[in-house]
């Protein structure tokens, strides 16, 4: 199989998949995504796929190092009266974080675009989390939303699901992580009867002692879960004013025991803000 | 008569035939993806997905419900139970199902449930404790405008009602000749000027996708200059056209497709 060649400077390549790379993919994709996965989640969504080809897997290549990545997968679209149309989903678009920002994503997408156009998709599908720069990239070069049916979530036990729910936003965050781990030990969360300290949810070892004056405290009743659990899928906006609702309906509290936590409240309060 | 109520076990091989019934009845108006064979096979292997946990709902030996239970651990320790398949006949089966796999996550210590119900059913009370939400929002794009109009031009409604009819599609720059005969659509890409055709639209391939997927009433798009249409004097025609063009609605996607 030919390497596809670039629109890309230097020594950068994109290439399809090759039997062998999988576990290279997997530590990428880890590596993009904070946790995407293990090598049997890959061979589920990748090999184990009914349509999957060696070429519908793309890298994008610097030297030996994988850098880039998207795939696609190809289902057939049943409309009306047996009437089937073939299209292609992409998946799976990761960059490198050193090697964001200078467009290597928006130039394989059009190379993916053009490879599955030729392997007969008329339409493609791409689904992406609301107000990300994917979402909005994918805007500018011609797709457009789609309405699909509301999903239902029953939360069981509440408490790990606003920790689990919070830690992953906060990792994926990188901006965000960088903010709250400067409050140390002294942001504390509770929700329900559950206390725990930022530092603690990260899995980041206390180095110093919290200052109890400066301890800030955010509490959440438990009935924020219902906005809580999908804090993640929503726009940054709609997170804002969910999070201004549940302060001013009470549902959400912020303690502060003395002038220093308000202080320390304030210096990082309004990075936390910006960030979320 | 009342309805007999249904019998919830766990799914059997000899099963697979009747789901494909199950699905070819329960999605029929619905635009989905396809789900055949394989692809259930497929599902059935899913990550998180075992024998015990792939669930049927019958009556009278019917199958009239499946609902597809993966069980995976996420960030953070999170225990999640997706129905990444979930399809049922009517109410009663849908409600049947979502107790049993309640019951059936509990007892593997899942901290969280995550559904998309089949969008042709009531849910609102069945699911009235449970929170709804968005998952990643679902975009699309046209490849292949040759590809994307023959199939939906082929529609037997369009066929018998619009035999003998020449089109010229002006969508973003592509230009496309779409002559629609008795028995099928002939298809023409049109490099520079288009030829004298009967109905000639054009509008941008976002305005375009809008319509076909029912966000933009065709009408509306006309009489706001999102579309336009020449060398006719009565657009009614193309108009009806656009509206049989239309895919049926709801698109169907369940969990599977999303992930």
């Amino acid at each position: 199989m030919s390497d596809l060649k670039p629109q890309f400077p230097n020594n950068i390549v994109v290439r399809n998949y090759r039997p062998g790379d999988e576990a290279k993919l997997v530590d990428f994709l880890n590596l993009c995504y904070g946790e995407w996965g293990t090598l049997q989640k890959w061979r589920n969504l990748y090999s184990n796929h009914p349509t999957f080809s060696d070429n519908d897997v793309f890298t994008i290549e610097k030297g030996n190092e994988i850098i880039g990545h998207e795939s696609l997968h190809f289902r057939d679209l049943e409309m009306q009266r047996e009437l089937v149309l073939s299209t292609v989903s992409l998946s799976d678009a990761a960059t490198h974080p050193l090697y964001r920002g200078k467009g290597l994503h928006n130039r394989l997408i059009e190379i993916m675009l053009e490879a599955a156009k030729s392997r007969g998709a008329a339409l493609a599908y791409s689904w992406y989390l609301r107000g990300t720069g994917l979402h909005a990239h994918s805007k500018t070069i011609g797709f457009i939303e789609v309405k699909q049916p509301a999903a239902y979530m029953k939360v069981i036990r509440p408490e790990k699901v606003f920790k689990a729910g919070l830690s992953d936003f906060v990792q994926k965050n990188p901006k965000l992580k960088l903010v709250v781990q400067d409050f140390g030990d002294n942001l504390c969360l509770q929700f329900g009867k559950d206390k725990f300290s930022i530092q603690e949810l990260l899995g980041i070892p206390s180095k110093k002692p919290a200052e109890t004056g400066k301890r800030v405290e955010i509490v959440f009743d438990e009935s924020s879960i219902s906005v809580l659990a999908q804090f993640r899928t929503l726009g940054k906006r709609q997170r804002l004013q969910h999070l201004i609702l549940m302060l001013l309906l009470r549902k959400a509290k912020v303690r502060f025991r003395s002038l220093g936590s308000l202080l320390n409240l304030a210096r990082n309060g309004v990075a936390t803000i910006g960030s979320i | 008569m009342a309805q007999s109520s249904p019998s919830v076990r766990n799914y059997q091989r000899n099963d697979l035939q009747n789901l494909i019934g199950l699905y070819s009845r329960s999605l029929a108006n619905s635009t989905h993806f396809v789900r055949n064979q394989g692809f259930v096979k497929y599902f059935m292997q899913y990550q998180g997905v075992n024998e015990g946990s792939v669930f049927v709902a019958e009556t009278n030996g019917e199958i009239i419900g499946l609902a597809i239970v993966s069980i995976t651990v996420e960030i953070g320790g999170l225990k999640q139970g997706k129905i990444i398949e979930f399809l049922a006949r009517d109410s009663l089966s849908m409600r049947a199902l979502i107790r049993v796999v309640i019951n059936f996550c509990k007892g593997k210590d899942v901290d969280l449930i995550v559904v998309v119900p089949p969008a042709s059913l009531e849910v609102d009370d069945i699911f009235k404790d449970w929170i709804k939400f968005e998952t990643n929002v679902m975009m699309t794009k046209i490849l292949s405008l040759p590809s994307l109009l023959q199939a939906l031009l082929s529609s037997e409604k369009i066929i018998t009602t619009c035999a003998g009819t020449s089109v010229v599609f002006q969508i973003g720059r592509e230009l496309v000749e779409a002559k629609i005969g008795p028995k099928k659509v002939d298809i023409s890409q049109i490099k520079g000027e288009p030829r004298r055709a009967k109905m000639f639209m054009s509008s941008s391939p976002q305005t375009f996708l809008k319509i076909i997927f029912g966000q933009l009433n065709p009408y509306v798009a006309y009489l706001t200059g999102r579309i336009r249409i020449h060398n006719v004097k009565n657009t009614r025609p193309m108009l009806k056209l656009l509206c049989m063009m239309q895919l049926t609605a709801p698109f169907y996607t369940g969990l599977a497709d999303r992930l």
